[in-house]
């Protein structure tokens, strides 16, 4: 595993998330800075395992894929990249043709931020064709159907439209449950070892 | 024509009244031995659902290990069994009819899914919050049981860390 230095929001201090500050998260600067460090990081994994047949994968949790896709950048090279909820991708990032890609998410916060655009400027693994993209049911999912002429945000809804809304009655936990070994995320830990076999 | 466009939207408030702020819960006090033997007795019985399906030869792994649940020395067992098919019914035909007898037992709901790569899966979940995970796995002829128990408050003179 790979944490260096902090990560959007990320406490100096207490190593907590503030949310106050998840604006971060879509500083692309700040993505194309660690995505160097994590290109770095692989240069000394191949060091120390050249000659030896290891697959070179990567997964990223939320944030986490958009370092991955900016190593990517950097010239970091990965045989499959998984995206666990990830956030999305900086806008020089090209999907490499050797490079597998999947996106496993439940219906969660970031989702709800990335329906509505406001997440790496709709650069997402959700959306992106490089990626496939697994999206799974989960305990509090719902779907509400707003009528026409109701926009819900603000944001582009024009009359004659009906908007369906995908919804998780806990979209925060929703978020964190597919970095966890929660049994509930069991499916999904189960499918990325097949993605990644 | 009416457009339906696909949104998704964070509903914070929503999260608060659904339990999403809602106090550290707490366990019972149990011995790891007993909630391993009560998750393997439940486990028994979802191998014996498949073995009616199936020529099979089940290898229940020997040991589990804890994981964390909410709260503090708060934890479930989790363990398991892989078996190997060597006849019998096809690997969505066994999925369809252990989940379907799954189903039937009182304080058991079952539901009958695929994985992403499409291969045959049941998640069962009891009502004590016990949970069982079966991937069927055709192309190895591999059915891997995953099993779990509800979460328990782990006694002082036992240790999360390690294998039991």
């Amino acid at each position: 595993m790979w944490k260096g230095d902090k990560f959007p929001g990320e406490d100096a201090y207490e190593g907590t998330a503030d949310l106050l500050r998840i604006y971060e998260a879509n500083d692309e600067e700040l993505a194309l800075r660690k995505g160097r460090e994590i290109e770095a990081f692989q240069r000394g994994l191949l060091a120390a395992t050249r000659g030896t047949g290891a697959d070179y994968n990567a997964i990223g949790f939320s944030w986490g894929l958009a370092g991955i896709a900016a190593a990517e950048v950097a010239g970091a090279r990965f045989h499959t990249i998984v995206s666990l909820a990830g956030a999305g991708m900086p806008g020089s990032w090209e999907p490499q043709p050797d490079t597998r890609y999947e996106h496993f998410s439940y219906r969660d916060a970031l989702g709800a931020a990335q329906g509505l655009g406001l997440v790496w400027n709709s650069r997402d693994p959700g959306d992106d064709p490089a990626f496939t993209s697994h999206v799974y049911e989960h305990e509090g999912d719902f779907t509400m159907l707003l009528p026409t002429g109701i926009p819900p945000t603000g944001l582009g809804n024009s009359g004659g439209e009906v908007v369906e809304l995908q919804l998780n009655s806990d979209p925060i936990d929703a978020h964190n449950l597919i970095a966890s070994n929660d049994p509930a995320n069991q499916r999904i830990l189960d499918d990325v070892k097949a993605a990644l076999q | 024509m009416t457009t339906v466009r696909r949104f998704a939207v964070c509903v914070v408030a929503v999260a608060c009244a659904f339990g999403g702020c809602a106090a550290m819960p707490t366990y019972q006090e149990m011995p790891i031995a007993a909630a391993k033997s009560n998750t393997q007795a439940s486990e028994d019985i979802v191998i014996a659902m498949i073995m009616a399906e199936a020529d099979a030869d089940p290898e229940r792994r020997p040991l589990g290990s804890l994981l964390s649940c909410r709260g503090d020395r708060n934890y479930r067992w989790a363990g398991g069994t892989d078996i190997v098919r060597t006849g019998g019914a096809e690997m969505s035909e066994i999925a369809d009819a252990m989940a379907a007898a799954a189903d039937l037992l009182r304080g058991w709901r079952a539901s009958r899914e695929a994985s992403a790569f499409d291969a045959p899966r049941v998640v069962i979940r009891a009502d004590d919050s016990a949970s069982f995970v079966v991937t069927l796995d055709a192309k190895e002829n591999v059915i891997r049981v995953d099993s779990f128990s509800p979460c328990f408050h782990l006694r002082d003179d036992e240790s999360p860390h390690g294998y039991y």
